[in-house]
């Protein structure tokens, strides 16, 4: 009796745990996150979709300095012969010497990594858009060209500052993680089909008044640009038209009004929650009695002509120890409170002066002055009075050089396209200046981590 | 006469052989009866009773009782009891009681394993146990501080000096690289609770207890709130037979702490106090002005630069021509010189009877910092138990608690950061107020942007409030004589409440910036059960005993996080609503575990011991097809110095264990949900619509790793085990561990869950050996000493030289190996650092990368001594380690001697001139040859040195006053104690600390209490 026992209790014990942990197997399934989405519920329904879509601009504009926030303003403008570092910060010595080491945290950070960030997730919502039964059609073709744009726009100024870059158009980290370079003219092709599927999806305008969404205008314009860089002057011409002739937009006559958010010049803008412009706070000094970190180079000051207004309104000066300092001063808001304008990305001036010199370029002499002039003329300075193709490419350029200045990297990008980067920064700085400083280094960090990374010649 | 004294002799013999027959007068056959007690007389159940040479045998009941058949005259009878010694007394016809003695031989002592006890004896797996008494002497406010070089094959570093910082452990090696990207931390179980916060930080917001560098190291140690003195023992798992009973959670060893638990007796009361100094240990001693300038001066001059005070110059040097060049701050001793202050309180009340056992224990700890301001540590914590056996001693019960909170303020930055200042900073204006300028040259805009006032950041003050409570109810019942019924049910809460301020006095008017706030909260609860069921079965020969058991846990947490800013000013920065900006965030995560494992332990004549442990765990953070693995392990032992050709021929060895296991463990510490795809909140709206973003890289495929383990040890002891030794040789495998693995930011992120492809092999060999080298009535002197000698080795990674880690790892090398640039000294000539360029083509790049060794501890470890004599007690304790590691140069790539910050004093025997010989290369303002040069440095072996010390841990000296003196005052004990901790270091290290290796992080402080003890 006792033996049956003993041999029998182990017996059931290992039977009841066995079954109390049968029960238990749905113990280890727990509910999702509450406080993250799951990505098939996020392209389920139009709301969230749009979240996924405008979550991006708001990561574009998140920090001061990044990619697209400042940093190719800023930097740009250092290794072009527009800023000066009036301190002796190291990173922006390294730009304004045009001696990057590949191992400066800048290109790793603000330029390379941020990038591809925000490529990830354009491409993660497109791949998002593609694969929902469930949103209604004009809000994913809507956020589709939005997104579409907002890749051309990083790819853009990836190719430019880079040369040869990773093309990624898909999410997949085991196909992009040891992807080589793709030559530049490839990417420029993508760029170009992205910019024109978008400008077919998107609509004219919005519901709000403020642009800071791209709309089938804002692709039309950055095409415009891209056709220009490529040379491609009848399409180049084309795409600007189609902006200028939208009625959409009117340059300001007011030149401190071209960079407020309400300015009916913008085409597309990014906005801040609570902040004024990265550019603001980088280029305004805190105090009128201080040195500003970046000044304008005597060379750029130069340029300007008497009687243009865009030196008086879009410059500024602090005088420190009797010398005096200028800073570029398109935003003027500082201060955080209250937020008056917004990161101007695409505007009608710049559209003026691509169709200009693509029509110089197509021997449409009366048609490119009628553009310039009207750039001329809000400025303050009477009609241009070149006449020969030549030199009416010269005076747009010089245009382009007063009008967009510490904008966008337009100086840095129009050097190097036009082939003059060699000759101009060789004389406005005392550096040594190699032709490979033209495009900046691939950080040295990743090409640690991906193999199959090649540098740039030079570093 | 004669005849008187014959028969008083026969009538001596009579009654001699009387007496000896009475005592043999046990007709064969016969039952005894008797009673096995300990030496207070208290009963002891279970205990063994044998008949020497037989197989007959009995276990006591709950009464101490035992009946006993077959006895002949000359039985002698065995009683045996864990953690006593074994008694061999000669059976008589009355009434056998037979006393035991609580066994002070490290062989018997007991050890708490995996849900029950064994001793070293018995033991097949490899446990350490370090006791109360080894930690009450070291004057330290985290446990882990306690165990550094104790236990071989746990290597313990601490992270920073600052109080309550965090520290790495690794039990038998680290099988990953970045500790900040993946989790090789050991488990940790308090009362049979398993502490969920483990080592990992507590803190969200950065404070100073950050690695300043990397902000992603450091931290707080959430093990700050266990109160070092309610410890009883810590015992370390190491092994497979050990661990895999916990199934996925034992991979990288488990660390068993038990809190003291009342005893039966008089009531007793226990207080201590003690108070003390602490300071900075080794710092490098930097340049003064005069040194400095002289610096700056010869760097313009090597550069063939003319000094300038006009920004655009290229020999723009506004320290030299625009600032004073006289005065002078030494940055190290005004921020980090200062005395910290120790205080700490501990008391507690426990007694009992034979059936219910209580303690009630409470304390406070509390140090300042060496910064300048008011910052300190403050932790006050409570402990309690009860501890019942019912009379039948069928039931037990045993309820323990812990509740601790930890205050910690200090700045939110570790100001070792900025000894590098220029030492003419101006600090204050002419009104006494912080500047962040002179003379028009604003402090941000110089250097690489991080020149500031250093003051400023005692004004960012940080705050932690963590809380801590952990109970136990562990309840069991006895159904039959052989089987017990056991449950355990466990909570613990952990609590961290965080406040950042930045308030306007503290910023720098040129940055821009506003006032701001930043609030954390965080709460982690969770719960276990764990009902097991246990057979013993022992005879004569053999004990055999049956373990199963069932987990159930579950884990939830709760983060919030407000950052506030655009404060219109300092005076409402504590309250969130009156922020000009708010962004907020929250998460939540839910972890779900449940396992059922068993033991089975046979023991053959104490000599023969077998033991097979099996785990079958779940855990909700696999995809749900992957959720559940099985582990287990196998051990076995042998005693061989109970066999008889050994005890005849070795006399002199006492004791001798061969012992072997082999096993499987797993890891799940990879964090929660990371199976979906998942998108999370924007901080912020854009523009009045709420956005999205994609919160890391998707990858549902991963699956649990497998940590393979195998230990083959020997054990042996000398001289009645007055020398003891211990000998073990481990090699542990892992494929497929589960990290986050490195991907080039191409991919948009810098990491994703994944199998690490690779195959990692730790080995390595540990020995132990203890002394009694003398042993008298008034002196004695016992030394213990550990070694521990590990290896890393990289054996197999498929797909290596396409993967991210090509330029990091090398098949055949350790993980952590220094593969870079060679280093071939400061060039005579030029005076610039040189490398080999291996493969000749004119270029530094990767392709010339050459295995030069690496940082893993070629070995270390510990020698304790205690001497006692009469009164007097003193013991100190060593630790050592030999291995490489960065030397100071590591933190100067980005500031090379020359540029506008302070150097380490050891630049001033640099290369000057051509045909000067140097291990400094030249001074350099810019962006040079000399900048290059120190760029490549720090990819070269040029940055590592040696880092291998000596420290004098901990000393301690205490004095017993005489019970003459005290007993009139009905004190049981009163001590007097004088105890040091980090005293000294001996090493060759060119750098701060070698355990920190960092030269902007506050080394380990030096400590030195005094204080006094008293029991009633």
């Amino acid at each position: 009796m006792k033996k049956v026992k003993i041999v029998y209790l182990p017996v059931l014990a290992l039977i009841t745990l066995m079954a109390f942990l049968s029960a238990c197997k749905k113990f280890v399934d727990i509910a999702p996150p509450l406080t993250q989405a799951e990505s098939s519920t996020v392209f389920s329904s139009d709301q969230t979709a749009t979240s996924a879509a405008v979550g991006l601009y708001y990561q574009i504009t998140a920090s001061n300095l990044t990619y697209l926030n400042g940093a190719i303003t800023v930097y740009t403008g250092l290794s072009s012969d527009e800023l000066i570092d009036a301190g002796s910060n190291s990173t922006y010595d390294a730009f304004e010497n045009n001696a990057i080491p590949s191992n400066l945290s800048a290109i790793n950070s603000a330029f390379w990594s941020n990038a591809y960030k925000y490529i990830y997730q354009a491409n993660a919502v497109i791949e998002g858009l593609n694969s929902s039964a469930t949103l209604s059609k004009p809000v994913k073709d809507q956020l589709m060209g939005e997104m579409l744009f907002t890749r051309a726009l990083n790819y853009f100024y990836l190719v430019n500052l880079f040369g040869d870059v990773p093309l990624e158009t898909s999410t997949d980290y085991l196909v992009n993680g040891s992807m080589p370079r793709t030559a530049a003219s490839k990417v420029y092709n993508q760029i170009i089909n992205d910019l024109s599927t978008a400008e077919t999806l998107l609509t004219a305008s919005y519901a709000s008044s403020v642009n800071t969404r791209p709309t089938e205008m804002a692709a039309a314009a950055l095409l415009a640009r891209v056709y220009l860089y490529q040379k491609d002057w009848i399409n180049a011409e084309t795409q600007a038209s189609i902006v200028i002739n939208s009625g959409s937009y009117n340059l300001e006559t007011n030149l401190n009004n071209v960079f407020l958010a309400t300015s009916s010049e913008t085409i597309f803008q990014l906005a801040r929650p609570a902040n004024n412009t990265a550019e603001a706070i980088a280029f305004i000094p805190s105090s009128t009695s201080i040195k500003p970190t970046f000044a304008v180079r005597s060379s750029l000051l130069n340029a300007f002509t008497s009687g243009d207004n865009r030196k008086t309104s879009w410059l500024n000066g602090n005088t420190v120890n009797g010398t005096a300092y200028y800073y570029p001063y398109k935003y003027k808001q500082r201060v955080n409170n209250p937020v008056t304008e917004y990161n101007v990305v695409l505007r009608l001036a710049e559209v003026y002066l691509i169709r200009a010199e693509a029509r110089a370029e197509q021997n449409n002499i009366s048609g490119a002055l009628a553009d310039i002039n009207l750039i001329r003329n809000r400025a303050g300075l009477a009609n241009t009075s070149t006449s020969t193709s030549a030199a009416l490419l010269n005076a747009i350029a010089v245009e382009r050089q007063l009008e967009l200045f510490a904008e966008w990297g337009h100086r840095w990008l129009d050097l190097k396209r036009t082939g003059a980067i060699d000759t101009v920064i060789g004389t406005a700085k005392s550096i040594v200046w190699k032709p490979t400083d033209a495009l900046y280094p691939i950080p040295l960090a990743q090409i640690q981590l991906n193999p199959f990374l090649t540098q740039n010649s030079g570093y | 006469m004669k005849k008187t004294i014959l028969f008083i002799v026969l009538a001596t013999l009579c009654l001699f052989f009387k007496a000896v027959a009475q005592s043999t007068n046990i007709p064969p056959g016969q039952t005894i009866t008797g009673k096995v007690t300990d030496d207070q007389g208290n009963p002891l159940p279970d205990a063994t009773v044998k008949i020497k040479g037989t197989s007959e045998m009995a276990i006591t009941d709950h009464n101490g009782l035992y009946k006993l058949g077959k006895i002949s005259g000359q039985s002698i009878l065995i009683a045996s009891f864990i953690g006593y010694e074994t008694q061999e007394v000669k059976a008589t016809d009355g009434f056998n009681e037979i006393h035991l003695l609580v066994s002070h031989g490290k062989l018997d002592e007991v050890l708490i394993q995996a849900y029950g006890t064994t001793t070293k004896r018995l033991n097949t797996g490899d446990i350490t146990k370090v006791s109360a008494a080894d930690i009450s002497s070291q004057p330290v406010s985290n446990v882990l501080a306690a165990l550094e070089g104790r236990v071989p094959g746990m290597s313990i570093t601490q992270t920073s000096g600052v109080p309550g910082s965090s520290f790495n452990v690794h039990i038998r090696g680290q099988s990953v690289l970045d500790n900040s990207l993946s989790n090789n931390d050991p488990l940790i179980i308090i009362d049979n609770v398993p502490f969920e916060q483990g080592i990992a930080p507590t803190n969200q917001l950065t404070s100073a207890a950050n690695n300043p560098t990397s902000i992603s190291s450091g931290g707080l140690s959430p093990l700050n709130n266990i109160n070092p003195a309610d410890i009883e023992s810590v015992e370390v798992l190491k092994d497979a037979d050990a661990t895999a009973i916990y199934g996925s959670r034992g991979a990288n060893g488990v660390i068993l702490i038990t809190t003291k638990k009342g005893k039966a007796g008089a009531t007793k009361v226990n207080l201590m106090a003690n108070s003390g100094l602490s300071n900075t240990g080794r710092m490098m001693p930097m340049l003064n002005t005069q040194q400095y300038i002289a610096m700056r001066k010869e760097a313009f001059a090597n550069d063939g630069l003319t000094i300038s005070s006009n920004p655009s110059d290229p020999g723009y040097a506004p320290d030299l021509t625009l600032w004073s060049t006289t005065r002078y701050t030494d940055f190290e001793k005004l921020l980090i010189g200062n005395t910290a202050h120790t205080n700490d309180f501990q008391g507690s009340i426990s007694g009992g009877n034979i059936n219910t056992q209580f303690m009630i224990a409470g304390g406070y700890q509390r140090q300042t910092t060496v910064y300048p301001g008011d910052f300190a540590d403050g932790v006050a914590s409570m402990h309690f138990s009860i501890n019942h056996t019912s009379n039948d001693k069928r039931f037990t019960l045993q309820l323990t608690g812990m509740y601790s909170s930890d205050k910690n303020t200090m700045p939110s930055t570790d100001l070792t950061r900025y000894i590098n200042l220029p030492p003419n900073l101006k600090l204050r204006d002419s009104t006494g107020n912080l500047t962040w300028q002179d003379n028009g040259v604003v402090y941000n805009t110089l250097g690489n942007g991080d020149i500031i006032n250093p003051l400023s950041l005692l004004q960012q003050q940080y705050t932690s409030v963590n809380e801590n409570l952990l109970g136990n109810l562990q309840l069991s019942y006895k159904i039959l004589k052989n089987l017990v019924f056991r449950t355990s049910v466990g909570y613990n809460v952990f609590h961290s409440d965080e406040t950042s301020l930045m308030p306007s006095i503290s910023i720098d008017p040129n940055s821009g910036l506003l006032p701001s706030s930043s609030f954390a909260n965080s709460v982690t609860k969770s719960w276990i059960i764990e009902p097991q069921l246990e057979y013993t079965r022992t005879t004569a020969n053999d004990k055999l005993s049956i373990l199963l058991g069932n987990t159930l846990q579950d884990k939830s947490g709760q983060t919030t996080s407000l950052y506030g800013s655009n404060y219109d000013s300092d005076l409402l920065l504590n309250s969130i609503a009156a922020a000009g900006n708010i962004t907020a965030s929250n998460d939540f995560v839910q972890y779900r575990y449940t396992a059922f494992f068993a033991r089975i332990n046979y023991n053959l004549k104490d000599k023969y011991i077998f033991n097979l442990t099996g785990r079958r765990d779940g855990s909700s953070r696999f995809a749900p097809d992957k959720q559940w693995a099985n582990f287990g392990a196998a051990g076995a032992a042998w005693i061989f110095s109970s066999e008889s050709f050994i005890k005849d021929n070795l006399p002199f060895l006492s004791f001798g264990k061969l012992r072997s296991s082999y096993g499987i463990t797993g890891n799940d510490q990879i964090g929660d949900y990371k199976f979906l795809n998942l998108w999370t909140n924007t901080a912020n709206t854009y523009n009045g619509l709420s956005g999205l973003y994609p919160q890391s890289l998707y990858n549902p495929n991963y699956s649990w790793e497998i940590n393979k383990k195998l230990e083959i040890a020997l054990d042996l002891g000398f001289l009645k085990d007055d020398i003891l030794f211990s000998a073990s040789w481990y090699s542990n495998r892992s494929d497929n561990q589960l990290i986050s693995y490195s991907l080039p930011s191409q991919t948009g992120f810098f990491n994703v869950v994944k199998n690490f492809p690779g195959l990692v092999s730790n080995t390595g060999l540990e020995l132990v050996l203890t002394t009694k080298n003398i042993h008298k009535k008034d002196f004695s002197w016992t030394t213990s000493f550990n070694i521990t000698i590990p290896k890393n080795e990289l054996l197999a990674f498929p797909g290596l030289s396409s993967s991210s880690y090509a330029s990091q790892y090398v098949i055949g090398q350790s993980l952590h190996l220094i593969y870079a640039l060679k280093y071939t000294g400061v060039d005579p000539q030029t005076g610039l650092y040189t490398f080999e360029d291996k493969n000749k083509d004119g270029q530094l790049t990767t392709a010339d990368y050459q295995v030069l060794g690496n940082t893993d501890p070629k070995f270390y470890g510990g020698l304790q001594n205690n001497i006692s004599y009469k009164q007097f007690d003193l013991s100190f304790f060593f630790e050592f380690r030999k291995q490489i590691g960065f030397s100071y140069l590591n933190q100067l790539a980005t500031t090379p001697p020359g540029w506008i910050y302070n150097q380490p004093a050891i630049v001033e025997s640099r290369w000057q001139q051509p045909g000067d010989h140097s291990s400094i290369q030249q001074f350099t303002s810019g962006y040079t040859n000399a900048y290059t040069a120190i760029s490549y440095l720090s990819l070269s072996n040029g940055i590592y040195t040696d880092a291998s010390y000596i420290r004098l841990k901990n000393v301690s000296l205490s004095y017993r006053l005489p019970a003459a003196w005290i007993s009139k005052f009905h004190i049981s004990n009163c001590r007097l104690f004088l105890q040091a901790q980090n005293l000294l270091t001996i090493t060759k290290y060119v750098g701060s600390d070698p355990e920190t290796q960092n030269l902007y992080v506050l080394p380990p402080l030096r400590t030195i209490v005094g204080g006094l003890q008293f029991n009633f």
